[in-house]
């Protein structure tokens, strides 16, 4: 930096007044002479003073500020009932269909802007998960109106995005479908995970004629869908005693309330008649996993949670009892883990135990 | 002449000019923000200058009540509640024009349950006409493809065959609008064409998970009535339900629990998201209404801030069981 030279007749009494010491350090300023006089001084002030007042200006505006006011005239340009989605011709179809199928609508196409038209709020989920566009189309039997099914196809940009929405969704007691590795069949609907893409097909009626037009659909989609073969290989770090069947979610961002876990995996555990969550997130580094470990704990504790004394086998591992359940949270090797909504700190324990154990020996093969 | 300025150094008078001069930009630049704010949020065309104000749809002398009725039966559970704060006659007088504001965001079946029954519909716009209401007209704004909604969820077909008229919403339908004391509903298009028209308003929703929201009830069902991207509001989701509960006093809501989506709302999908809850609910005071029936989805009153927050602004009390709400069973 170069040095600030000050004029002699500035006096080092006055530069002291209007610009702060370390300031005046950091400048190299060397005051000499003469007193300046008082309006000079005011005036250096009165500057002061308005910089002040347009800063206080700034910051009450921004203090205010509401995502939810922020409204560009296209936004606000409203009323208009013209379709808001994109419609292609209704000769395309979004799969190739076989005989028995027609396309009923023209496929529509939504994007991050326009995805809460279709889905409302729910697509605030697919958002927060790395969504890039939903196409859509509604089909029926040839011949018949009714009953109908429709197809949506999200492209989630990446596999574990698409597991995501797809786990998070996941309807208990739902059958396996014989399709791809994620996917399983209810009543009425079919949902999987194929790529980065997550496929939902839904029927207006819950018949079998209604299940094997999705399935055809299903296949159709999948076949013609050229995608890496991918997995989830955090489902195999969970303990499997008293893992309920399918309960694996992956929750992309803003987990349990702290919006710095990101990728966390779920998986819900029945031990005597209670529901548990384990949960597991792979950070980059050991330390990472550990600092995360630490600021869940505080984050816990900063919403009411009382750090319990536990002579718990793993190393570092938190004790916090909240909302009258228990949680324990550690880091191994590049693990960030835990249990979370414990009856009993016994039962938080021994799962909590068995996590790391496996944990613990995946670690140590990988030399992580 | 200071032999150090020579070389380069500052003088006092520098020192103060460029300090002037710093100080200038800066103030220039924040006249510049002061002058381009927008305070009022930007607007469709020209400002809109009509002062709009809804009217109070409630029944004065009614005051808040509420009913529940158990049962599978819409038609009966209707009633049964009904019955019990007075029968559709005490809140729908012959020559009334009555708007049935529903939810039909959604172009998806009624066995999903993500939007208002067909049945409700059309028990509803009988029992309104029954009383001698002029007549009724059934509405909402899905945004997308709205007569695909309309007609895929069953209700078009409903409100017909009971004599009552759907209002598809249109571009010319909408006004700007904003709500006294509001702090988001500023300048917004607003479904303003049938309002302006009708004499009572009846809101008649599902109840629902809400994945933003928490639950997805009566006071939200009047996200309806706005236009434009309005989507933008889910970034402050409680306090536009707070503010749609504040700008609507309904003559009546109805809530009907008789199948609950209990997860994956708004839109659902599979017939597991649903549990038959078998319960309606009926009152004049949309808090109460709200309140209850957020226990249908195992959520607590308190757990819902919208809630709270329409209860702190006097729209009604989350207190549901300071109204002595009658308890029907249907069969």
């Amino acid at each position: 930096m170069t040095p600030i030279r000050v004029s002699p007749n500035i006096s080092s009494v006055a530069i002291v007044k209007i610009i702060p010491k370390k300031l005046l350090q950091s400048a190299h300023v060397h005051p000499t002479v003469e007193q300046v006089t008082r309006s000079q001084t005011g005036l250096s002030l009165t500057f002061l003073a308005l910089l002040a007042i347009v800063a206080a200006g700034v910051l009450y505006t921004q203090s205010d500020f509401n995502p939810a006011v922020v409204q560009w005239q296209q936004l606000a340009a409203g009323g208009s009932q013209e379709p808001v989605s994109k419609q292609t011709a209704p000769e395309r179809t979004l799969v190739p269909l076989p005989d028995q199928l027609v396309g009923l609508t023209p496929v529509e196409s939504f994007d991050a802007q326009n995805l809460s038209d279709k889905i409302n709020g729910k697509a605030e989920l697919y958002l927060s998960s790395g969504f890039k566009r939903l196409e859509s189309q509604r089909f029926s039997r040839r011949g018949q109106s009714q009953p109908w099914l429709e197809m949506f196809a999200y492209d989630m940009d990446k596999f574990e995005n698409a597991y995501s929405v797809f786990s998070v969704q996941r309807r208990e007691n739902a059958a396996s479908a014989d399709l791809v590795e994620y996917a399983y069949q209810t009543d009425n609907a079919l949902f999987l995970v194929h790529g980065p893409y997550y496929l939902e097909i839904i029927a207006s009626e819950p018949t079998a004629e209604m299940r094997q037009a999705g399935e055809l659909l299903a296949r159709s989609f999948i076949s013609q869908t050229r995608v890496a073969r991918e997995t989830i290989s955090e489902n195999r770090l969970f303990p499997e005693e008293n893992l309920v069947a399918d309960s694996v979610a992956r929750i992309p961002a803003n987990a349990f309330g702290l919006e710095r876990l990101d990728k966390v995996f779920t998986a819900v555990y029945l031990i005597e008649g209670r529901e548990m969550t384990a949960f597991l997130s792979r950070r980059e580094s050991a330390a990472e996993a550990s600092e995360l470990a630490e600021a869940y704990r505080q984050f816990l504790i900063q919403f009411g949670g009382e750090a319990r004394k536990a002579e718990l086998s793993i190393e570092n591992a938190a004790l916090i009892n909240i909302l009258d359940s228990y949680e324990i949270v550690f880091a191994v090797g590049p693990y960030l883990a835990g249990v979370r909504e414990a009856a009993q700190p016994q039962q938080a324990e021994t799962l909590a135990l068995k996590l790391y154990q496996r944990l613990k020996t995946v670690s140590d093969e990988s030399g992580s | 002449m200071n032999p150090e300025a020579d070389k380069g150094q500052i003088k006092r008078r520098q020192f103060l000019t460029r300090l002037a001069k710093a100080a200038g930009i800066i103030l220039a630049g924040g006249g510049v923000t002061v002058v381009f704010h927008d305070r009022k949020g930007p607007m469709r065309e020209a400002p809109d200058l009509t002062d709009i104000r809804l009217p109070d749809f409630s029944v004065a002398h009614q005051g808040p009540k509420m009913a529940v009725s158990r049962g599978a039966e819409r038609k009966a559970t209707l009633g049964l509640a009904l019955k019990a704060i007075g029968g559709i006659e005490a809140f729908i007088k012959p020559g009334d024009r009555v708007l049935l504001k529903v939810n039909a965001a959604f172009a998806s079946p009624p066995l999903l349950s993500a939007t208002t029954h067909p049945d409700l519909v059309s028990e509803l716009s009988r029992l309104c006409l029954g009383a001698g209401a002029q007549s009724v007209w059934v509405t909402d704004n899905p945004i997308n493809d709205p007569q695909s909604c309309f007609t895929l969820t069953g209700i078009a077909e409903a409100a017909r065959t009971a004599g009552a008229t759907v209002v598809v919403p249109q571009a010319q339908h909408f006004k700007s609008y904003s709500l006294p004391n509001g702090r988001l509903i500023k300048n917004w298009p607003l479904l303003y064409a049938p309002l302006k028209k009708i004499d009572k308003i009846i809101g008649a929703a599902p109840v629902k998970d809400h994945h933003r929201s928490g639950a997805s009830l009566t006071m939200k069902n009047w996200y309806g009535l706005l236009g434009g991207r309005r989507n933008i509001f889910h970034q402050d989701i409680h306090n536009i339900i707070k503010e749609l509960a504040m700008m609507v006093q309904p003559t009546l809501v109805v809530l009907d629990g008789t199948s609950a989506m209990m997860k994956n709302g708004p839109t659902g999908g599979a017939l597991s998201d649903l549990k038959p809850t078998e319960t309606m609910i009926v009152g004049t005071d949309q808090v109460a209404v709200d309140a209850f029936g957020a226990t249908l989805i195992g959520r607590t009153p308190g757990e819902l801030t919208y809630i709270s927050k329409a209860a702190a602004e006097g729209v009604g009390t989350a207190d549901w069981r300071s109204l002595n709400p009658v308890m029907t069973e249907a069969g």
